[in-house]
């Protein structure tokens, strides 16, 4: 066709058949290639059967080639130069090799369907016809997808002409008017990247895009080798940039480097360290470019016709890359006992599901989350201690003596209750079951916001990410950060419970005992962590139910109540611990949380009514839990229980508002909320420890039980201007906070202290004393309560001022952070009256019989045996049995074994309704 | 009821950003202070000189002395206070250690003890130290030839202490690297040999900075002979000095700043003709002293006030050849007062001089403490100073008034003499 390079070729048409139906005009530009065929190239021009070619010419350095060529120097001086009466500018790299109708096809398909931009199908040169290109859909981020599989033969499987997102630059028949209105083709960038930018631009210009199978090109492939690597992943950056508005990249641009730093991350595990590389090029190759960019980006928005929604028609959800990188490590894990694929190929669809890749990257975080437990152990500091032996934690739970402090007959917290049964299941040791169920408290919290929201009808990734919320939000992480185990063994197991409040249409047939039981034992579980959380599930019930929904089941929310009487003990003897707003822990409130949480629900008021409901349980959990928690109402554990549900509702809202995307102004919003909560949330976790402070008190103040000369530790005495310094729970004093700690080591049970006893009045007016320098020997004074060692942390305090003088308490020149004391005069925890010692023997203390009386350093109470008396504040027995026990008072070991009776029955209803379904 | 739930959510979201939370709970105010019912004393035995401690106290109880030395206790002993309530405690009856400290606890905190010390030609006297201060200062001494001036840091406590010593002299601020970081073990006391480090000064002022732990430090010099022991004090801005009547020898009123710049005093003086204000107004340079002969602001027994615009340091100091007497002022008035020690050296004369700073006479009861207490109540105009001669010898004298008074006492024996400031008896 070498003759209809010229204007005789053209005249000589118009005897043709349609000469009275011109075709359309096009000129051809040939983009050299380096280390291509040029000549090779042009003979396949010159032997495409169209009748209106106008011209060829040449983009590239100037070559001897046989016949006549027109050269130019760049497609920009070719393409504005381009004489009006031309309508189409066929743009073909000379790696390429058209079919003789190629061009015909693309001609005819372009003006039938009215479009902008059409690029022929793609075979790879040299092979039996595999499939290279047929045009591709995209990620939001730009990421191709094109759906073919990798050596994919073409069967004219895809031989439909069909809109897509964007084609290669290879082989493409633009209008010559369009292309001239968007200012060409980017040469800087690679192919792909180029035809992705050319594309978009060209569609919200308001070009359709289309591929036209029945243009079949063979390609070389010579053009992509260079453009491989990073540099095409920062051309499809550059292109969002360009074509993306300025509400879309406000959203896209913080995820796609999110999704970047996680696939390289992930790639990192596979020893890959490109994607890494290829990640940072990617964004520093854009910030230099942005000049550029930018001023690309005001051209094209000067002739943009439709918004991004045009863009989003042709795009793929979520992210092409974290799919590709989690199939790949599916593949390889399950490729270890999966020799037919069989489960790879499972695990495949499993990546497709937006939920499951939500869970999968929770759990990824999750696990990052609690490095620390796993490198240096689960940290004793704050409120988190080691739970003690099952046998111990069960009898104190069951009205036993409560050890903190000087001592006291009322109930432990109810955590000992679920600590000891956890212990007892994991064969009594307490060690391992600490650390397995906190290293599961993650997942737990994860599994269970993913199934919560699951039961209210989300599908989307949102679910499960939310479950970080749930232990790192707005409230749970401020418990935490002071070192709050049961907070957050509290955040990981509510939303099971809430869960179980409420029943999916598609449960209904399922046993009405089960789901009873299955409330009742999640209800005591979280009563046994924090009681005054047992008021979510039937508030949420109520909420639900109220806004008219009809999942919510107040029989199954007031089931969850029933489990309560695990804490019916504990606060019947410690009313204040609700109600006593002084000894709240008041942690700093920030109101940043409380805004995106308000950001997040509000706009869900006007989606569907399932969006609604929930958000009405999110925004009123999280907002109310902030809000009681801000204004102090109620003791720690109304406080505790309102950062909590305050985080759980924070964790409801981000899930509502991750659910699915929607290319709606409120619903962004709300998403945009929702991220920027996840991400705070996940700032506050990623420390290691599951936000739990690091540090081990017990083995800093080992040296009580390191230096006891007669083998008998003695009590140390904490304290600190700063409370969260002081370990557990701390008691106002003079200028200081404090509270006495077990020289042996500190554990769960004793976390909190009980209501004050006489033993603790007359500590505390000891303590006033020598604050005010009016003990020369407080030694002496603090040795009837045992107290052995004076610990000292934050900034000086009064009591440091006094103990500067003083005659009968010495510094001890420890490497230590904190100030420590030692007082020689201090009495052993318990002594006869002829001054043998007797030892710790489970919950009470034993030693030779004799005929004397055992002098007991703890508060005095009826039921000490055998023969307890009070001597002054302290407690006296006779040593005639050799064992001094304390038989606790019987409506204690009544609730005690109530409780236990509650959480069994509520398990027999679990499997009585098993069988019954 | 579709807008119920947002109209709550959105109703607590602006309580929470515009309601204020409640403060934090807080610890209990820390109590204040609380006099203890010790004093720590220094006390020398050997060389020709014995320290007796002179007790004095309201009720009749006992106590305990206990020297301590070298980290330990080198003695202690209990004594009962009489039915004066008072009682002098011969430290050679518990332990003849040398220069030593002792810690005296009282049967009650209306208490005071003086620490009396007598050689064949020398007698010091003073008041011991209640309360340990992080900072005092000390002046009115000197290091040139034929003088020794020394500093004891005592710690009767169980904590190791550390001080910072800071001296000035007529040429400034003196660079004395040993004077810093001194180390003070526990149950044990220092002597700092000042006039050792800095000799051939005329006048020396040290601050004492107490770093670590607790000090109570004392001043000592030695000149032909004599010795006087005072306290070091706390800085602060108004100090009062009732100065008996002195024709032997000079008589100093000496104003010690620490501030870097200068300072503006003003001296009102007591008299028989009652308070006159700003009889002198000066300026002490900055980390300077001033001199002040107090025998210029009247003949026989008066009292100066130094009123200063930034805390300061006053003492009173007595010399004539082979007598050197030093005290502090005080930097505060009473009704009622011990002046421990006063009358208890045998073969000298004492006397006390009071000064009524009040504006209504003031009915004074002077008790000199004794087995057999003698008592004569007197009336002391406003702004008069009453000076008395103390009879036979006593424990110490107790005064108890219904004006504003601050008393002093004095004595000597032979050429020697000595100061000894009072000790308010009760906090009121």
């Amino acid at each position: 066709m070498t003759g209809a390079m010229s204007d005789d070729s053209q005249l000589s048409t118009d005897n043709s058949p349609v000469a009275t139906m011109r075709s359309p005009s096009v000129r051809v530009m040939l983009t050299a290639v380096e280390g291509s065929d040029l000549g090779a190239a042009l003979a396949a021009i010159s032997r495409q059967a169209y009748d209106h070619v106008v011209d060829v010419v040449v983009v590239g350095e100037p070559e001897e080639i046989d016949g006549e060529v027109t050269f130019v120097d760049s497609l920009e001086s070719a393409i504005s130069e381009t004489d009006s009466s031309i309508q189409y500018l066929w743009i073909i790299h000379s790696d390429a090799r058209p079919r003789p109708d190629a061009l015909s096809s693309l001609v005819g398909e372009m003006e039938r369907n009215d479009a902008g931009l059409g690029a022929s199908k793609l075979l790879k040169a040299g092979s039996r016809d595999e499939l290279e290109s047929i045009g591709s859909a995209t990620d939001v981020f730009g990421e191709p997808y094109s759906g073919l599989d990798l050596g994919e033969v073409d069967l004219q499987q895809y031989d439909v002409v069909r809109e897509v997102a964007f084609v290669d630059a290879v082989s493409m028949l633009v209008r010559r008017d369009l292309v001239q209105g968007l200012g060409g083709i980017d040469t800087s960038l690679p192919t792909g990247a180029a035809g992705l930018d050319f594309s978009q631009r060209a569609r919200i210009a308001g070009g359709r895009v289309i591929i036209v199978p029945s243009s079949e090109v063979y390609h070389q492939g010579k053009c992509t080798a260079a453009g491989r690597g990073w540099k095409e992943r920062a051309g499809r950056l550059r292109a969002m940039i360009i074509s993306y508005r300025a509400l879309t990249l406000a959203w896209v641009l913080p995820l796609s480097f999110l999704v970047g730093l996680i696939d390289s991350v992930l790639n990192l595990l596979l020893l890959r360290w490109r994607p890494f590389v290829s990640f940072l090029g990617t964004w520093i190759w854009n910030v230099l470019r942005l000049p550029s960019t930018l001023s690309r980006r005001r051209r094209a928005n000067s002739v943009r016709a439709f918004g991004d929604e045009e863009l989003f028609r042709f795009q793929t959800s979520g992210s092409v890359r974290l799919r590709r990188i989690g199939d790949e490590i599916s593949a390889r894990t399950l490729s270890l006992f999966d020799d037919d694929q069989a489960l790879a190929k499972g695990a495949r669809r499993l990546w497709r599901s937006p939920g499951i890749v939500g869970a999968i990257i929770a759990s990824a975080i999750v696990l990052l989350a609690i490095r620390g437990f796993i490198f240096t152990g689960i940290p004793n500091i704050g409120m988190s201690f080691p739970f003690e032996p099952p046998s111990f934690a069960l009898g104190r739970f069951l009205g036993g003596w409560n050890e903190s402090g000087l001592g006291s007959p009322a109930p432990v917290h109810p955590a000992s209750g679920f600590t000891g049964l956890t212990s007892f299941l994991w064969f009594g040791a307490e060690g391992a079951a600490r650390t397995l169920l906190t290293l599961s408290l993650g997942f737990v919290a994860v599994a269970g916001m993913g199934r919560l929201l699951g039961r209210l009808g989300f599908r989307g990734p949102g679910r499960y990410l939310a479950g970080l919320v749930a232990v790192a939000g707005p409230g749970t992480a401020l418990l935490t950060g002071l070192g709050s185990w049961t907070a957050l063994a509290a955040a990981a197991f509510l939303p099971w419970a809430l869960r179980a409040v409420f029943v999916h249409p598609a449960e209904r047939h399922r046993s009405r005992l089960g789901q009873i039981g299955w409330a009742l034992v999640l209800g005591w579980i979280v009563a046994a962590l924090s009681p005054a959380l047992l008021v979510v599930p039937v508030l949420s019930a109520l909420i639900w139910s109220v806004q008219g929904g009809t999942r919510a089941r107040l029989e199954l929310a007031l089931a969850t109540s029933v489990g309560g009487l695990a804490a019916v003990s504990f606060l019947s003897g410690d009313i204040g611990w609700l109600l006593d707003d002084s000894r709240r822990l008041a942690p700093e409130i920030g109101t940043i949380g409380a805004a995106l949480v308000l950001i997040c629900v509000l706009p869900q008021f006007i989606g569907e009514s399932r969006n609604r409901r929930t958000a009405a349980i999110g925004g009123l959990l999280g907002l109310g839990g902030l809000l009681i928690a801000y204004l102090g109402l109620g003791g720690p554990g109304v406080e505790e229980a309102a950062l909590v549900a305050a985080s759980i509702g924070g964790a409801i809202a981000v899930g509502v508002s991750l659910d699915r995307f929607q290319r709606k102004i409120f619903p962004i919003v709300s998403g945009l909320a929702g991220i920027a909560l996840l991400v705070i949330s996940m700032g506050a976790i990623l420390g290691g420890n599951l936000g739990l402070p690091s540090g081990d008190v017990n083995d800093d103040l080992s040296f009580a039980e390191t230096l006891a000369e007669d083998g008998s530790a003695r009590r140390i005495l904490y304290l600190s201007t700063d409370r969260v310094l002081v370990p557990g729970e701390a008691r106002p004093g003079p200028g200081v906070w404090y509270r006495v700690l077990d020289g042996t080591g500190t554990t769960l049970d004793e976390v909190w202290l009980s209501p004050e006893r006489p033993g603790d009045k007359k500590l505390a007016a000891t303590l006033t004393d020598l604050a005010g320098g009016g003990l020369l020997r407080p030694g002496e004074a603090l040795g009837e309560f045992s107290i052995g060692w004076i610990v000292s942390n934050g900034p000086p305090n009064p009591i440091d001022t006094a103990l500067d003088s003083q005659l009968d308490i010495v510094p001890l020149p420890l490497e230590s952070v904190v100030r420590v004391y030692e007082s020689d005069g201090a009495a052993p925890l318990a002594v006869t009256d002829s001054g043998e010692l007797w030892v710790k023997d489970g919950l009470g203390f034993s030693g030779d019989p004799g005929s004397g009386r055992l002098a007991i350093s703890s508060n005095y109470t009826t039921g000490w045996e055998p023969s307890g008396g009070a001597v002054d504040w302290y407690t006296s027995v006779a040593t005639s049995t050799g064992r001094a026990t304390y038989a606790g008072h019987v409506v204690n070991i009544a609730l005690g074994y109530l409780a236990i009776a509650t959480l069994l029955g509520g398990f027999a209803l679990v499997v009585w309704g098993r069988r019954s379904t | 009821m579709k807008w119920v739930s947002p109209a709550l959510v959105l109703l607590l979201g602006v309580a929470l950003f515009l309601a204020a939370p409640p403060p934090a709970p807080q610890p209990e105010p820390a109590p204040g202070a609380t006099q203890p019912a010790v004093a720590v004393c220094a006390t020398e035995e050997g060389g020709g000189r014995s320290t007796n401690l002179a007790v004095t106290s309201t009720v009749v109880g006992d106590g305990l002395v206990t020297v301590f030395s070298g980290g330990t206790t080198a003695g202690s002993g209990r004594f009962e206070t009489g039915s004066s309530g008072s009682v002098v405690v011969p430290m050679g009856s518990i332990s003849a250690v040398g220069e030593a400290a002792a810690l005296v606890e009282f049967p009650t905190t209306d208490s005071a003890v003086a620490s009396v010390t007598s050689g064949s030609v020398s007698v010091s006297a003073e008041s011991c130290s209640r309360i340990p201060s992080r900072q005092t200062v000390v002046g009115g001494a000197g290091t040139l030839e034929g003088s020794t001036f020394q500093v004891q840091l005592m710690n009767p406590y169980a904590s190791e202490a550390q001080v910072d010593i800071t001296a000035f002299s007529e040429s400034g601020r003196e660079a004395a690297e040993a004077l810093l970081g001194v180390i003070i073990p526990a149950r044990s006391s220092v002597t700092v040999d000042v006039g050792s480090i800095l000799p051939g000064r005329a006048a020396l002022s040290l601050v004492i900075d107490t770093t670590r732990g607790s000090v109570v430090p004392s001043a000592r010099v030695d000149i032909e002979g004599d010795s006087a022991v005072w306290r070091p004090v706390a800085p602060a801005e108004s100090w009062i000095l009732p100065a008996p009547g002195f024709s032997d020898g000079v008589r100093d009123l000496v104003i010690v700043s620490t501030a870097a710049d200068d300072v503006a005093y003003q001296v009102d003086v007591f008299g028989a003709a009652g308070v006159e204000e700003a009889v002198l107004e000066g300026i002490v340079e900055g980390r300077g002293e001033q001199v002040i002969d107090l025998s210029s602001l009247g003949d026989g027994a008066v009292a100066a006030r130094v009123v200063a615009e930034a805390p300061i340091a006053v003492f009173g100091r007595y010399a004539a050849p082979g007598a050197i007497g030093l005290t502090n002022a005080s930097a505060v008035s009473g009704s009622d007062w011990f002046l421990p020690g006063a009358g208890s050296v045998e073969g000298g004369t004492a006397a006390i001089a009071v000064v009524n700073v009040g504006v209504d006479d003031a009915s004074v009861t002077i008790t000199q403490l004794r087995g057999s207490s003698t008592t004569s109540v007197i009336s002391i105009a406003p702004g008069a100073v009453f000076e008395s001669a103390l009879g036979e010898a006593s424990d110490g004298v107790a005064i108890e008034s219904d004006g504003d008074l601050v008393p002093v006492w004095f004595m000597r024996r032979g050429t020697a003499i000595a100061l000894g400031g009072g000790v308010p008896a009760s906090n009121e």
